[in-house]
């Protein structure tokens, strides 16, 4: 047995015997110094950082005249002007993290979210109509919820858990349903923000659009309520499955820094369908 | 402490100073030196963004923060590129740990113990400490640590 007193020494000891990997390699990889053969194996998920940037560029004026919202403190540290957000400068550089591919082999899509988001975990009865679970509000019992994943841009100690069924604002919110044999544009009448049952988004504003992302053709509706607060969903009808990509916008809420709507949208129209 | 107002650079200096520790900290807990750099270059750029209120333990705040990323990225090998980058070996890590008797035994631990035992033993936190870091209670933190070192004694009475 180690006697507790020795412990930590022993775990000094050894511990301090493991290698570490060189200094260069200490801070995230830099832009200056990105390996060509890197940027190229990369080059078409760094694609959707360019279209992410673009708009954040377009949106950068709106957004400084915009309320920033109580639930995300400004970060103490501006990024440099050197650097466009959400790259970072530090001694004169500028770095980034990679995108992140995310599979989802079971149901058949990937996607590609920037390298600083992750998956966030919803509380435990926020799922919405679970199989086997169903729940009043809305009173629905055909159709089931099969898989859904929340991603944010938001560190962990900044994202907040919400209280109802909704992903928070400025998060994507990726579902499979059963279907139960409706169609993406049924589905948005009648089980999306677009439903007038469902009170919380009301159904005024709503407006059902197409939209074609790598040849599968989307039914999108974008419903807007007098807050400001818009509510973008994709819906796409695979095999038995309805595929729903969401998210939330909402003018009293800043978004995560260095992320704007295009850089949702940029994850959406970067989905891969398998 | 850390104001506020830290610059970039300062952030990058007090990093710097508690890589080493911190990285071997982390590789004894996740066991997997890809793991471990990505999770702790997510700390980084974490307190890049908003740094700690204090630094009086800014290895036990990197190391919780690392350990809370490298859980998240647990799915995501970055197309696998990494690997390059970190030019250790996995299998060499794996055969220093399994070489070593602090790595056999928490070997047999669950990773939140490896955590909590690695933050005690090795940066040296104590109990109140490593509770807020971890968001847990501290009689949650004495029970993991208790279970920890039972079954850490039970593995040095079975080899012995």
């Amino acid at each position: 047995m180690l006697p507790e007193l020795s412990i930590e020494r022993v775990f000094r000891r050894e511990l301090e015997a493991l290698p570490v990997p060189d200094a260069g390699l200490w801070v995230p990889n830099r832009r200056a110094g990105f390996p060509l053969m890197l940027a190229l194996s990369v080059a078409g998920a760094a694609l959707v950082l360019v279209v992410a940037a673009i708009g954040l560029v377009r949106e950068t004026s709106g957004a400084a005249t915009q309320p920033r919202g109580a639930a995300t403190a400004p970060p103490s540290l501006q990024p440099s002007a050197t650097c466009e957000p959400p790259a970072y400068g530090a001694n004169g550089r500028c770095f980034m993290f990679l995108p992140n591919l995310v599979r989802n082999e079971a149901f058949g899509y990937n996607l590609m979210i920037p390298g600083e988001w992750h998956e966030a975990q919803m509380p435990p009865g926020t799922e919405p109509f679970v199989r086997d679970r169903p729940t009043a509000d809305p009173a629905l019992t055909a159709p089931f919820l099969l898989d859904r994943r929340v991603f944010t841009g938001r560190a962990t100690w900044d994202w907040v858990a919400p209280t109802d069924n909704r992903a928070p604002a400025w998060d994507l919110d990726v579902q499979v349903w059963d279907r139960q044999g409706r169609t993406a544009l049924e589905w948005s009448r009648t089980f999306g923000p677009c439903d007038p049952a469902v009170r919380t988004f009301g159904s005024t504003g709503c407006v059902p659009t197409m939209d074609t992302i790598r040849g599968a053709t989307f039914v999108v509706t974008t419903v807007n309520s007098i807050s400001g607060y818009t509510t973008v969903s994709y819906y796409l009808a695979r095999g038995d499955h309805m595929l729903i990509l969401r998210y939330s916008t909402d003018p009293n809420v800043a978004p995560p820094l260095g992320f704007t709507r295009a850089t949702l949208e940029g994850i959406v129209h970067a989905i891969g369908l398998v | 402490m850390v104001p506020g107002s830290i610059s970039a650079e300062r952030w990058e200096q007090l990093y710097r100073l508690e890589f080493a520790r911190v990285y071997r900290a982390l590789l004894a807990v996740l066991r997997d030196p890809d793991r471990a750099l990505d999770a702790l270059q997510d700390a980084f750029v974490a307190g890049l963004r908003r740094p700690p209120a204090e630094d009086l333990d800014l290895a036990g705040w990197l190391f919780v923060v690392a350990i809370r990323s490298g859980r998240r990225g647990l799915g995501r090998k970055l197309l696998g590129l990494d690997h390059a980058r970190s030019q250790i070996s996995k299998d060499e890590i794996k055969a220093s740990l399994d070489r070593i008797e602090v790595g056999r035994l928490l070997a047999g631990l669950s990773e939140r113990q490896r955590a909590m035992v690695v933050a005690q033993f090795y940066l040296g936190l104590d109990h109140r400490e490593i509770a807020r870091h971890f968001g847990v209670k501290t009689g949650t933190v004495s029970a993991t640590l208790a279970q920890a070192k039972a079954r850490m004694r039970t593995e040095v009475r079975n080899a012995s």
